[in-house]
């Protein structure tokens, strides 16, 4: 016993690039893939850990100095650096009880779903990373290991039950039926759907501005794409930081952009290793519920064609780089996650697509997010380095994620009342999310009997629906 | 035949993406179809689609910016899993033309 987990603490001590790559290699094997399908995903999952390693090592490299002198000559304390949420996944991923999170989530669903508790069934194996890393934080913030997955568990009832509050908007919005987006994103509408009802709405003329998110996008042009957000806030960081030193300035606007370019392309070699894994658990999942009535639950990408919602993210990017220097006591310094979509992905479907009601949501969700990310940058630090993904340099202080779900503040005060800590502030918190919930199922709901059943009770799993072919541009 | 270059569009270039273009591989292959990939987010498929034969959509009924021209698939079936088969003859039709 002793020598099997001295094995094991040798092979996890050789890091998440080399150690996950062999849980992988086994995880495939025993779903039943074959031995070189499983040996591809495992070799391209170590790959995808050692490039994420290699691109934010790169980017404190170059920016981390630049973030420094930011400091020094503005005197405000942006000591943790958003290292973006794809960086957030890979150390999620890496978390040594990771993996564990699949069967509950699967086993969360399928019991809901058996009893009607939810009409959601939730395919997307993609995110399980976020309950991983909420999960993961709160063992660093003195929550055990098993009530941290109890409250994941609730995320999980949560994530499902805001899929179906949602259901009918997000299919009305995105017009494709027998959809809906568990995703803990959303969790910003317990916040704000009651802002929207009970403030926006009394707003005089507010519902008159009419904007045009789509001509507003297609102006936007290239200021939308990764390459040149990041050398324009590589520009930004740098003059601050260094003054008219072209020298000096130059550098840090190439390995900005390089950075917001280059993160996306190599977290996108996780999903090509967890591919196989994915479809095995949407098979296994699809199979238990043969021509039910159910909606399929997918990532948030299925709205990205909202302009509103790209729109409003690009608008926000000033306004959150003015809020990070201008709120009070806030620590993080937006790099990664400059285009904050986490605040409009939510926000856009309350909004139906209006972009100046998305914009003001967002940026209240920007808020919340910035006091989210840095009251979480210790534990996501330790959680950083205690997985061994990246090397944090002296320079960088901290590091967090700018769209840490706010969700998790509570999550992190049920673990510990659970735990008997902070009783007041525990009690308190649930009482006030207690309340946030009760607005927000009332008001989704509301919302929800505005759309009838567009899509005709949703996709019978097993049947063939939803195939055509359009003509470019329809 | 050339290869065709089919391009998938998501959120993020990351995941969603990714998925759909790894089942449309893997299907491609049965199929003995000569294909390559790409996978961008939607704010730079301006700039990449010139470059591409084909245009697989996760949004396909929402804003596409500038697919004008291209043929365009609906990429939601390889996520929900359910479906897939009548958008693939479609996409062999299309790579398998002139």
């Amino acid at each position: 016993m002793d020598q099997t987990l001295d094995v094991v603490r040798y092979l996890i001590d050789l890091g998440p690039s080399v150690f996950l790559p062999l849980v992988m290699l086994i995880l495939g094997l025993i779903i039943g893939l074959r031995f070189t399908r499983a040996l591809q995903a495992g070799i391209l999952l170590g790959v995808a850990f050692a490039g994420v390693g290699l691109v934010i090592g790169f980017i404190f490299g170059g920016v981390a100095p630049a973030g420094q002198r930011f400091v020094e000559n503005t005197g405000v304390q942006l000591t943790a650096f958003d290292f973006g949420w794809t960086a957030a996944a890979a150390i999620s991923w890496a978390w040594p009880y990771a993996v564990l999170m699949f069967p509950l989530q699967i086993a969360i669903n399928l019991v809901m779903l058996a009893f009607g508790w939810t009409r959601c069934l939730n395919v997307d194996m993609w995110n399980v990373w976020g309950k991983i890393f909420v999960a993961a934080l709160m063992t660093y913030l003195g929550v055990s290991v098993p009530v941290a997955f109890i409250v994941a568990g609730l995320w999980v009832i949560l994530e499902l039950k805001s899929a179906d509050y949602t259901e009918r908007q997000v299919q009305h919005l995105t017009k494709i039926p027998g959809i809906s987006v568990p995703h803990l994103i959303l969790f910003d509408l317990i916040f704000l759907a009651w802002v929207d009802r009970y403030i926006l709405d009394r707003i005089p003329g507010l519902n008159k501005l009419k904007t045009d998110p789509q001509r507003l996008r297609e102006r936007i042009g290239i200021f939308g794409e990764n390459a040149v957000i990041g050398a324009i806030l590589g520009l930004i960081l740098g003059l601050i930081a260094f003054g008219p030193d072209a020298a000096k300035v130059a550098p840090v606007v190439v390995v900005a952009a390089t950075g917001l370019v280059l993160m996306p392309k190599v977290a996108a070699l996780f999903m090509e290793a967890l591919a196989p894994i994915a479809e095995q658990a949407q098979k296994f999942m699809q199979s238990r519920f043969p021509g039910r009535q159910v909606s399929i639950g997918l990532d948030w990408p299925v709205l990205a064609g909202v302009p509103a919602l790209w729109t409003a993210a690009i608008m926000l990017i000033p306004v959150i780089l003015a809020l990070a220097v201008l709120v009070p006591g806030n620590i993080v310094l937006p790099f990664g996650s400059i285009l904050l979509i986490e605040a409009t992905i939510g926000t856009v479907i309350i909004a139906q697509g209006d972009l100046i009601r998305t914009f003001i949501l967002g940026a209240l969700s920007a808020i919340m997010r910035l006091f989210t990310a840095g009251f979480f940058a210790v534990a996501i630090t330790s959680l950083a380095r205690a997985t061994g993904v990246l090397t944090i340099p002296p320079e960088v202080n901290q590091v967090t994620w700018l769209g840490t779900p706010p969700l998790a503040w509570f999550g992190l005060k049920l673990g510990q009342l659970t735990q008997g800590q902070d009783l007041l502030l525990g009690i308190g918190s649930l009482i006030v999310l207690g309340g946030l919930i009760y607005l927000w199922r009332r008001e989704m709901l509301r919302r929800e009997a505005l759309y009838g059943d567009e899509s005709g009770g949703g996709l019978t799993s097993g049947t063939a629906v939803q195939s055509s072919v359009q003509p470019a541009g329809a | 035949m050339a290869t065709k270059r089919i391009i998938v569009a998501c959120g993020s270039g990351v995941a969603s993406s990714t998925m759909v273009m790894s089942r449309l591989r893997d299907l491609c292959r049965q199929r003995h179809l000569d294909v390559e990939f790409e996978v961008v987010d939607f704010r730079s498929l301006p700039s990449h689609l010139a470059r591409a034969d084909i245009f697989v959509s996760i949004a396909p009924h929402g804003d596409n910016p500038g697919a004008h021209g291209k043929p365009m698939l609906n990429g939601v079936p390889f996520l929900t899993g359910i479906g897939m088969e009548p958008v693939m003859d479609e996409l062999e039709r299309l790579v398998r033309e002139d």
